[in-house]
């Protein structure tokens, strides 16, 4: 085999204890975020949707 | 490779708002990653500590990553390198010792997995070989065959031009094969 092919089958990865915990943390944190931002985005639109308010009228 | 290389930066940006898109990226690229820094240093403890804040910072970083500047493998390597740089920084590393312990049947380490997959021959001698490369040698053939980057995106991470790639690559691939013994 050529060393170039040697190279390239080679995969220390599978050795990595925090693979798949790693890809965990960052999917719930990618979660949490876009939640905040929908969170975010609902009280703009709530708050551009508030009607101003009248003052009472002054006897 | 031009095609495979947009079609990854695409991914990218989609992969914040969508959990298929990030999946299939970090699939894609943790292996890839985790290859270069391992094959620095030859220490799976050091290397999940690094590749977790190199995927960490990509992360944190990803909402302002912009194709038009480099390739999403230009980027994400360039964190990889700038974790390593920082790890080697924060301690006085020696991968020497280390490195020879998985070697030795008498030392703990051997005994582990990873160790033993050192221990394979094949894998065994061909981490030893580019130990003889030079820096610049060894992590353009680490980029390009541990990793699979093109050599336009080596070029880029590097700081050099893709000719220059071309030339170191040629010369440490003959260096190579002299030390394992191809012809």
């Amino acid at each position: 085999m050529l060393v170039e092919e040697k190279l390239e089958r080679v995969d220390f990865s599978q050795f990595s204890k925090v693979k798949e915990s790693l890809r965990l943390k960052l999917n719930l944190r990618r979660r949490a975020d876009l939640e905040s931002i929908s969170l975010d985005e609902l009280d703009y639109v709530a708050a551009a949707g508030t009607p101003a308010l009248k003052k009472p009228e002054e006897k | 490779m031009e095609v495979a290389a947009n079609y990854y930066n695409e991914l990218a940006q989609k992969a914040l708002y969508d959990e298929d898109a990030f999946n299939e990226l970090y699939e894609y690229f943790f292996p890839r990653v985790y290859n270069f820094i391992f094959a620095r240093l030859k220490n799976p403890d050091a290397a999940d500590d690094i590749v977790s804040t190199t995927f960490m910072k990509m992360y944190e970083s990803l909402s302002r990553y912009n194709p038009e500047r480099a390739a999403f493998s230009t980027w994400l390597f360039r964190i990889a390198l700038n974790c390593m740089a920082d790890f080697f920084r924060r301690k006085e590393y020696s991968n020497e010792t280390e490195w020879e312990d998985f070697f030795d049947p008498a030392a703990p380490e051997y005994h582990e997995p990873e160790a033993k997959a050192l221990a394979d021959e094949d894998n065994a001698e061909l981490l030893k070989a580019l130990d003889k490369l030079t820096d610049k040698e060894r992590r353009i053939v680490e980029l390009k065959y541990l990793s699979g980057v093109g050599n336009k995106e080596i070029a880029e991470i590097l700081g050099i031009t893709a000719n220059n790639v071309g030339v170191v690559l040629h010369g440490a691939l003959k260096k190579l094969k002299k030390i394992l013994g191809e012809n």
